[in-house]
């Protein structure tokens, strides 16, 4: 095999990698947080609630779970280092 | 009570299913499923469709007028948009535009101009000297584009990276990257009839202004065709020339003549060497006249092997004998090197200063060997820090997103069937108040009871 060839599969595989991660930089970015679906439903079980008990749902139990889950998340990122060779 | 408490929060959210589904799909989902909704936005769609990837395809019209009859018909389609279909389309431009993590760039505008003039320009010698194996390579990733010579070409270019500048009117601004480490910076200024204009972009001047100006002018769906190729945040075009060596004077000469900026670069190519194909001996070649002679004076004419000057090692990177020595593979048991130019010869193992082969093959110091060395991790690192830059603005947006969960905008309940629950009677009491206060109450009173069992 040539120098050439052997750089040029070695530049391919490489870019192969940044494809990947620009495709994923991507994706992580057109992640709506804003999602209508959640939205739209929690906005109905709001006005069905009413204000007071919508209070107490939303802070004892909404957003504990959800920091809940942002710290797995964050869990999730420290497992991923961890795999990491570096 | 913990059995009604979870009795009445089975029924809360039974209650939430049955209610909220119904209505979804009865009030939400009418406007949505009515076919003139439907048929307005598929057109909507299509027409911008086709009005922007046509738009596109009109700014190759900059370089290659062939497109004419397309960006005309796209021109029209475009035309044909109603006004508030076009201002949708600019607002939702601009909204992405504002966005964190996204901007809109023209890479792929810029790569495919790029392409067709340094094809256009380079094509013609390259693959008639060489064939379809010989020239060279154009590819692309992200928004990088790398030039990469088949044939050995000691360029000296490793990497020219051009900077978000290039889009200025006035100056062309590029780095030069060499594997030595060295970076040359170069600034061309664009003039009438120039190097840029005639010779590197082989465009026109007005062609050249008119690129620029649709480029610039991010208003239009230009703009918006890009943001759909590429969410790059880096507006980075890069030359790459990663091979050594450039055999043939002539390809030289036809680079050199090509690329006028590489001489005001003062990138100038070595002249290769020539040598009898059968004894390897050096012949001399007149750089003006090309006549060859031999080391005994006397004129030849015939086949010559070109070969890199200034490699004076007896081996390369990869074990073989190096340019300027004879010898077989160290792996097939040779012990004998001599030198092509000054015929000493040399045993395996006793390399001197100059001549060093060995058993194993000498490590390669020479700069402008490995051009990969300083581009491939700087474009990894660059895709790397994208992707860090990605998750943590992942996890910005969703704890805010979960933080404000308890400031949703409450959706009214127009149902009729919801609205007679809501205000329904029965000898003076109203189960749905009545739940909802149940449930406020047990809720507490909950909270109270593990409130007293930790701290009680």
């Amino acid at each position: 095999m040539e120098l050439a060839q052997l750089f040029t599969s070695i530049v391919t595989l490489l870019t192969d990698i940044v494809e990947i991660v620009r495709t994923t930089v991507g994706l992580l970015n057109g992640v709506n947080f804003n999602n209508s679906i959640v939205a739209e439903y929690l906005g109905y079980v709001r006005f069905i609630f009413g204000p007071t008990l919508w209070l107490m749902f939303s802070t004892v139990l909404l957003i504990p779970l959800g920091v809940t889950v942002w710290i797995y998340c964050l869990k999730g990122i420290g497992y991923i280092k961890e795999i990491l060779p570096w | 009570m913990k059995k009604i408490i979870i009795v009445l929060f089975s029924f809360l959210l039974v209650f939430n299913i049955v209610s909220v589904y119904p209505l979804k799909a009865s009030a939400a989902s009418a406007v949505v499923d009515s076919p003139g909704f439907q048929e307005e936005a598929y057109k909507a769609l299509v027409n911008g469709i086709i009005a922007t990837s046509a738009l596109g395809v009109g700014v190759y019209d900059a370089v290659t007028p062939e497109f004419e009859d397309v960006k005309k018909e796209a021109l029209a389609s475009y035309e044909m948009l109603s006004p508030h279909v076009k201002e949708s389309w600019r607002q939702s431009l601009i909204q992405a535009q504002t966005l964190p993590g996204l901007y809109v760039d023209s890479s792929n505008v810029i790569w495919d101009s790029l392409k067709t003039t340094v094809t256009g320009i380079l094509q013609k010698k390259s693959v008639e000297t060489y064939g379809a194996n010989g020239g060279y390579t154009l590819t692309r990733y992200g928004s990088n584009v790398f030039f990469q010579f088949n044939t050995a070409i000691p360029l000296k270019i490793d990497y020219v990276n051009f900077e978000d500048d290039f889009y200025t009117a006035d100056y062309l601004n590029f780095n030069i990257y060499r594997s030595s480490g060295v970076v040359t910076q170069l600034s061309a200024k664009y003039t009438s009839g120039g190097a840029l204009s005639s010779d590197f972009f082989n465009t026109t001047q007005e062609q050249y202004e008119s690129l620029l100006a649709r480029i610039e002018n991010i208003s239009t769906p230009i703009g918006l065709i890009n943001l759909i190729n590429s969410y790059s945040t880096q507006a980075t075009y890069s030359l790459n020339f990663p091979t050594d060596a450039i055999y043939d004077p002539t390809l030289k000469r036809a680079l050199e003549n090509d690329i006028p900026w590489m001489k005001d670069a003062g990138l100038v190519l070595p002249m290769p060497e020539a040598y009898h194909p059968t004894t390897n001996q050096r012949i001399n070649v007149n750089d003006s006249t090309g006549a060859m002679t031999l080391p005994d004076g006397s004129i030849y004419q015939g086949d010559v092997t070109w070969k890199s000057p200034g490699i004076t090692t007896g081996l390369d990177t990869l074990g073989n004998p190096a340019i300027g020595w004879t010898g077989t593979n160290v792996t097939t048991g040779q012990s004998t090197w001599t030198n092509i130019k000054t015929g000493e010869t040399v045993k395996t193992g006793e390399g001197t200063g100059t001549t060093p082969p060995g058993t194993t093959p000498p490590k390669d110091t020479t700069p402008g060997t490995n051009p990969f060395k300083n581009i491939v991790p700087l474009a990894l690192l660059l895709g790397l820090f994208d992707l860090l830059v990605a998750v943590i603005w992942y996890l910005i947006r969703m704890f805010h997103f979960i933080v404000t969960i308890g400031f949703i905008r409450e959706t009214q309940i127009t149902n009729p069937y919801f609205l007679w629950f809501r205000d329904l009677t029965i000898l003076g009491i109203k189960p749905y108040s009545m739940t909802i206060n149940l449930a406020i109450f047990f809720l507490g009173f909950s909270i109270y009871k593990s409130i007293r069992r930790v701290f009680g």
